[in-house]
């Protein structure tokens, strides 16, 4: 860490600074593949009510990061908190029982099912005996999600194959939505919406922090869409937190401009090697 | 899986955009015979249907009440493997060693009917030891992730070994069977008239509702049509896909048992074997089911059953010449292959599932 | 001592031999087998041989107690050791074309029982699946093992001349058994040509049929063990007009095999008989016989090989005949003329021998199917299947 100090990256968060009503804490994280470094040391709080945006370049360990906190794989170092316990789900399953529910980038449709059946996936709802799935109460509460929502998908019936992908990913948002959760991780929730769309989603993050039941973590491109929709924003480079600070307190200039840096001096330490 | 239908429009919020409520209107003017074809099974059903009243006008003694009875073994047998087949296909996988589990288990059964364990536990034990190759066929495919077919090829190879060598690689009377026939025992368990068929209606009954109706055979749909994402979702995959290779196996078991029990004997030469496999995958092809997995149906599968069936009963009783056998039934199999697909395309192209 | 009463005491020295072993299936049509194989007209050849093996030792044998007091390898063989002098054990490779093929198990079986009384082993090889190119392989194997003789099934006329003649040129004496192509280079044939066995069947279908419709089934056109069955029966047929014959496919299985025929019968209820060149076919036109009741309106049917519920149909006078080509013998005999040869240093071994072949009928298929009670007198009564 020393370099990157002399490098002038002063706000690397080496250790947490939680605050009180955290609901989730990550602690001196790491993540490896194989000799590819995803994470190196994460430092990450997310208070109570609290709109997180997640920065950072593709490759830089976001989706690993989101990842590692739904429960779909595990960290290979440091230690997860959730509400004061330690946390340490072993399937994604798990996260979900204890209030974590995440939308995966790669949205986890399976596209020869119908929509409700998408938006009940390991969620369904069974007869006492027997345990069938009741077809009908599922249509009926997905009908009304995606009303609620203000989804436009006409029929619920189709496999979700057929429909566009800003449908896609809105029956992907609103079943996370719908299932109340503690904690949302929401990994590129707008990345194939076009602007009304996107809009309504931001929208309706809106609406649920009002509510204020409900932390989110967002990974986002957008500048402006994090400024808008986020409280405090994290910036991962290199497998660590390099940026925290609230939305209110940085712009999109601050954010551009860190980043491009960043980049600048990266080209700089390589072309000086290959010399 | 349920027949498409429109919405007529969600109360209050947007209202439907022109387009679905163009979809709506024709609902009224679709006649019965297109809804069929727009069925998953639609469209084989309409080939075997096809092909049934070919041989009926065309044949004598096809149509005939002994004639229909005779086609059961030809069909039934390999209904009831395919549909465990299609749990495995639709989870992307395939198990080639329905062969060889079909070729052991009378054996087993034997074994343990020479060791004075009664006749129907003896069955259903080896019923369950067939069903461990099932597991670990599932083991090596799910957990070690090796490739299945190799998989379940090195299996088929190690039951037929296991076989000889157990049998001696001799004959054997198939036990709880008579000369004469008639105990209660060998006509419930394939050689009564319509023992086979029964067992085949009750079990693609049952297969087809926990495949359309159970959170199993959703996840079935799900590992096969989106690996990662069913894990993202929540589901074990490895679990399921466990489960349906064991399916697979009890099923094969059975049969083995059901077919021993209905000639009499049990024969362990293996050289003809994969045929069997070749047949059953066959049928859940022809049926609808996927190759590439994520897609599949279990009433289709019987369908195509009865479909092949149908083709060699009637060929038989045409008094085909021997030589010509393979020969009609490869064609025969394309015709009906093709007219799926072109019938496939219909319906996609009608916008339904 | 005549030759039959000198081969029952071969057979019952090794049957002797088994009582500890467990009754299974396979040791009671080991047992059959070897009994039909070495009486009767058999009896003669394998007699003569055997006697030179020491084979008449009840003064010579190493026990000196006499009777049915044989051993395993050691007694067999220093009896022969006695005739022929030291020599060392022989290992001899039986190549065959469908290894698997429960045919050819009693062959294993006299094969075994060959080496058993001479001291000797063999290997049983080649292709499951008439596979030529395998067999060949086999072949070839065995002459860099440096086998001391091989014995194979000609299956093909052109590609085991030069395996053979590359065997007998390092010594290795060939014999061929089952099948046969005489312009290889074999010291000599062991066995009854199967077409020639299909021209005795035809001629036994025309005693029982002289007119009328019948169906000829095989399981599996173009296999090279039952094909040529089919054609010599056929070449017979063919002269006589007033039998309308059907050649029919039945499938490779037994099941399959069941619900075919079914089907033919009951869409040809015109038909005078059912005939088959397959054990499994054989079997399952009985069964079609006797479940449609077609033995009552007059029908005939016969077959090949002796499945034990064949047999049982043929007692019950539902099927007219089975024949039986006496597999035993194509392994017994090889083994014994190989072993002939090396240890007469190729002064004599070699005969070739027309194994024939049994029809066996309601009144001589008896002894078959009550073998539990008669032949097994040693054993303990046979395990009841419930």
């Amino acid at each position: 860490m020393a370099d990157e100090v002399a490098r002038g990256k002063t706000h690397i968060v080496e250790t947490l600074t939680p605050a009180d009503d955290d609901v989730l804490r990550v602690e001196g994280v790491s993540k490896r593949f194989g000799p590819t470094v995803a994470l190196r040391n994460i430092n990450i709080h997310l208070r109570k009510g609290e709109v997180l945006g997640l920065l950072g370049d593709n490759g830089a360990g976001k989706s690993t990061l989101i990842k590692i906190l739904a429960g779909f794989q595990p960290p290979d170092k440091g230690s997860l908190w959730l509400k004061g316990e330690e946390y340490k789900p072993r399937t994604v399953d798990e996260a979900r029982s204890l209030g974590v529910d995440c939308v995966f980038q790669d949205l986890a449709l399976v596209n020869e099912l119908t929509v409700y059946q998408n938006m009940f996936l390991k969620r369904e709802l069974t007869t006492k005996p027997f345990g069938f799935v009741r077809n009908r109460e599922m249509r009926k509460r997905t009908r009304a999600a995606l009303d609620e929502i203000g989804i436009n998908i006409p029929t619920i019936d189709v496999p979700v194959a057929r429909l566009s992908g800003g449908q896609r990913q809105a029956i992907a948002v609103a079943r996370t939505i719908s299932s109340h959760s503690d904690i949302i991780l929401l990994d590129e929730p707008l990345a194939a919406m076009g602007a009304k769309e996107g809009a309504m989603i931001l929208d309706l993050i809106a609406r649920l922090k009002e509510e204020g039941n409900v932390s989110i973590i967002m990974i986002l491109h957008n500048y402006v869409h994090v400024l808008q929709a986020c409280d405090r924003v994290n910036l991962i480079q290199e497998g660590v937190i390099s940026l925290d600070k609230p939305t209110a307190e940085t712009s999109v200039e601050e954010l551009t401009d860190i980043v491009v840096e960043e980049y600048r001096r990266a080209r700089q330490e390589a072309q000086a090697e290959a010399a | 899986m349920s027949v498409a239908s429109t919405d007529t429009g969600p109360a209050g919020t947007t209202p439907p955009a022109p387009g679905p409520a163009k979809a709506a209107a024709p609902k009224a003017s679709i006649n019965p015979f297109k809804r069929l074809l727009l069925m998953k099974e639609g469209s084989i059903v309409v080939v075997t249907v096809a092909t049934l009243i070919y041989f009926a006008i065309t044949t004598p003694h096809f149509f005939s009440s002994q004639g229909l009875q005779n086609l059961l073994p030809f069909f039934a047998p390999f209904a009831i493997i395919a549909a465990g087949e299609v749990f495995v296909m639709i989870n992307g996988e395939i198990d080639l060693s329905v062969g060889g589990t079909y070729l052991i288990c009378p054996f087993i059964f034997n074994e343990f009917t020479s060791a004075h364990i009664p006749l129907i536990p003896a069955m259903i034990l080896a019923i369950l030891v067939c069903t461990l190759v099932g597991a670990i066929n599932g083991f090596f495919v799910a957990y070690i992730g090796i490739n299945s077919f190799v998989t379940t090829l090195g299996t088929l190879f190690s039951l037929f070994g296991i076989t000889l060598v157990m049998s001696h690689d001799t004959q054997i009377q198939t036990p709880g069977t008579s000369l004469f026939g008639g105990g209660t025992f060998e006509s419930v368990f394939g050689n009564g008239t319509y023992s086979e068929l029964f067992w085949a209606i009750g079990i693609v009954i049952v297969l087809q509702l926990a495949l359309s109706f159970t959170k199993w055979g959703i996840y079935t749909v799900a590992v096969g049509g989106n690996r990662l994402g069913a894990k993202e979702a929540g589901i074990n995959e490895k679990r399921n896909m466990m489960r349906n290779f064991m399916l697979c196996a009890l099923l094969a078991a059975f049969v083995g048992i059901l077919e021993a029990v209905r000639s009499g004997s049990a024969t362990p030469d293996p050289a003809q074997s994969s045929e069997l496999m070749f047949q059953v995958v066959a049928a859940a092809v022809i049926g609808g089911t996927l190759l590439v997995g994520g897609f599949g149906t279990v009433v289709g599968a019987m369908i195509g059953a009865l479909f092949l069936g149908i083709i060699q009963d009637g060929l038989v009783l045409k008094g085909v010449n021997a030589n010509y056998l393979y020969l009609y039934q490869g064609l025969a199999i394309l015709l009906a292959m093709t007219i799926n697909i072109y019938i496939a395309r219909v319906r996609v192209g009608a916008g339904r599932g | 001592m005549s030759d039959e009463d000198f081969m029952g005491d071969i057979v019952e020295r090794l049957e002797w031999d088994e009582r500890k072993e467990e009754d299974t299936p396979l040791k009671r049509m080991k047992q059959v087998t070897r009994r039909t194989a070495l009486t009767g007209g058999a009896a003669g050849i394998a007699a003569m041989a055997l006697q030179a093996c020491g084979g008449s030792s009840h003064k010579t044998a190493n026990t000196g107690t006499g009777t049915a007091t044989a051993s395993s390898g050691g007694g067999g063989g220093s009896a022969a050791a006695a005739i022929f002098g030291p020599s060392p054990k022989y290992h001899f490779v039986m190549v065959n074309h469908v290894t698997t093929n429960p045919f050819f198990t009693p062959t294993q079986s006299g094969a075994a029982d060959a080496c058993k009384l001479l001291g000797c082993s063999y290997q049983w090889t080649g292709s499951a699946t008439s596979n030529v190119g395998q067999m060949v392989t086999s072949i070839n194997n065995a002459v860099a093992a440096k086998a001391d003789g091989i014995a194979v099934a000609l299956i093909s006329k052109t590609s085991f001349n030069q395996p053979v003649a590359k065997a007998m040129n390092a010594g290795i004496p060939v014999v061929s058994y089952n099948s046969d192509v005489p312009t290889v280079d074999r010291l000599s044939y062991i066995g009854q040509d199967l077409f020639q066995s299909g021209v005795e069947m035809g001629k036994k279908v025309i005693g029982l049929v002289p007119s009328g419709e019948i169906a000829l089934f095989i399981a599996t056109p173009g296999s090279l063990n039952i094909q040529p069955r089919i054609d010599g029966a056929i070449s017979v047929l063919k002269s006589h007009p007033s039998i309308k014959y059907h050649v029919v496919a039945t499938g490779a299985q037994t099941p399959q095999e069941l619900s075919t025929i079914n089907s033919w019968a009951s869409s040809h209820s015109s038909a005078k008989g059912m005939f088959a060149v397959d054990a499994g076919s054989t079997q399952s036109l009985g069964q079609v016989l006797l479940k449609q009741g077609l033995y009552k309106k007059g029908w005939k049917g016969g077959g090949y090989d002796l499945t034990p519920i064949t047999q049982k149909l043929i007692a019950h006078g539902i099927m007219e005949f089975t024949i039986d080509q006496q597999p035993y013998l194509q392994g017994f005999l090889p083994i014994l003329q190989l072993y002939m040869y090396k240890v007469t240093q190729k002064l004599t071994g070699p005969a070739t021998t027309d194994t024939g072949l049994k029809f066996l009928t309601k009144s001589t298929v008896g002894p078959y199917v009550s073998t539990k009670s008669k032949y097994e007198g040693t054993s303990t009564g046979p395990v009841t299947k419930a």
